[in-house]
């Protein structure tokens, strides 16, 4: 049987919203709502940052064997424009959102199909059928920063993908 | 049904058995990748290779700062709704003029998922793609991401 995953924006340790062939919707609020309430304001000087976003694998079906090899990437070219970024980092556990700055994060087109995200480098695989119904791989913490030289618009969407290996 | 189950796969082992599991295959004489019912791609037989293993990549993707999910599930309703591709282009452009009058700009639907079956040999990758039925063949150290 072939596996199904899903992509789980994170709201506690072990549930989330299901958020596949989704948005994910950085804001000035904590929640998963994809509306145009809480917009990020621009500063006038310094940055201003989103509440992070936690996100993570989640099988909703097993494989007939296993699923190793987890990996993000992007396009590899930002459509967002002068002053505004998005950080990223891979987690082992669950953290509370938070809008104070993320740390220790990298540039989110900074990975791409050459170069990707290590999705389980803390917690490794390979997972199978026990781990049916639970979350799999690394958390992936992101946070958008808005600078004082971002313009008022509305974004372009930029596409985030999940690859995986199943046997 | 979820684009990983587009294609199943079969092995012909030298001693006439058919596997359908699992990843190794050494031993193979044939390795079949075939269309479920319903799809409407060619199915794939490969035979004199010296195979090693097999294995299925999967792809979702999902999009940051997205429309608000009216807009983008817009398309998505026309289609279970049963318009043509015709019919719904012209819908969408309606729908697009009239939120461009009222001030919000249509954007399109997120990137589907997508998924390729992947047959190693003793020098190659063989690669069908789940979401054209196509095949692409790489050296053995190529990893395909879509």
């Amino acid at each position: 049987m072939v596996a199904t995953v899903q992509i789980h924006e994170m709201t506690g340790t072990s549930t989330g919203v299901d958020k596949t062939s989704g948005t994910i919707r950085f804001k000035s609020s904590d929640n998963t709502t994809v509306d145009t309430n809480n917009r990020l304001q621009i500063p006038a000087a310094g940055d201003n940052y989103s509440y992070t976003k936690n996100l993570r694998a989640y099988m909703e079906a097993p494989p007939d064997t296993d699923i190793q090899d987890l990996e993000w990437y992007s396009d590899g070219s930002s459509g967002f424009g002068t002053g505004v970024a998005v950080s990223v980092k891979a987690v082992g556990t669950f953290t509370t959102n938070v809008d104070a700055q993320m740390t220790g994060g990298s540039d989110l087109f900074g990975y791409t199909s050459g170069s990707p995200l290590d999705g389980d480098g803390n917690n490794a695989g390979p997972f199978d059928s026990g781990d049916d119904d639970t979350y799999i791989g690394d958390i992936i913490l992101m946070q958008m920063i808005v600078s004082s030289t971002a313009t008022p618009k509305t974004l372009t969407p930029e596409n985030w993908t999940l690859s995986y290996t199943e046997t | 049904m979820e684009v990983g189950e587009f294609y199943r796969w079969e092995a012909e082992m030298s001693d006439g058995s058919v596997i359908t599991k699992g990843g190794d295959l050494a031993g193979a004489i044939r390795v079949s990748i075939i269309p479920a019912n319903g799809v409407p791609f060619p199915r794939h037989d490969f035979a004199g290779l010296r195979f090693e293993r097999r294995f299925l990549k999967q792809f979702k993707h999902f999009t940051l700062n997205g429309p608000p999910d009216r807009e983008a599930n817009a398309l998505d309703v026309d289609e279970k709704r049963g318009f043509s591709e015709e019919e719904r282009k012209v819908r969408q452009e309606k729908r697009r003029k009239f939120w461009e009058q009222k001030g919000v700009e249509l954007k399109v639907a997120p990137k589907p998922p997508n998924a390729a079956q992947c047959i190693e040999t003793d020098d190659c990758r063989i690669w069908v793609i789940h979401l054209t039925g196509s095949v692409l063949i790489t050296p053995k150290e190529y990893q395909l991401r879509l």
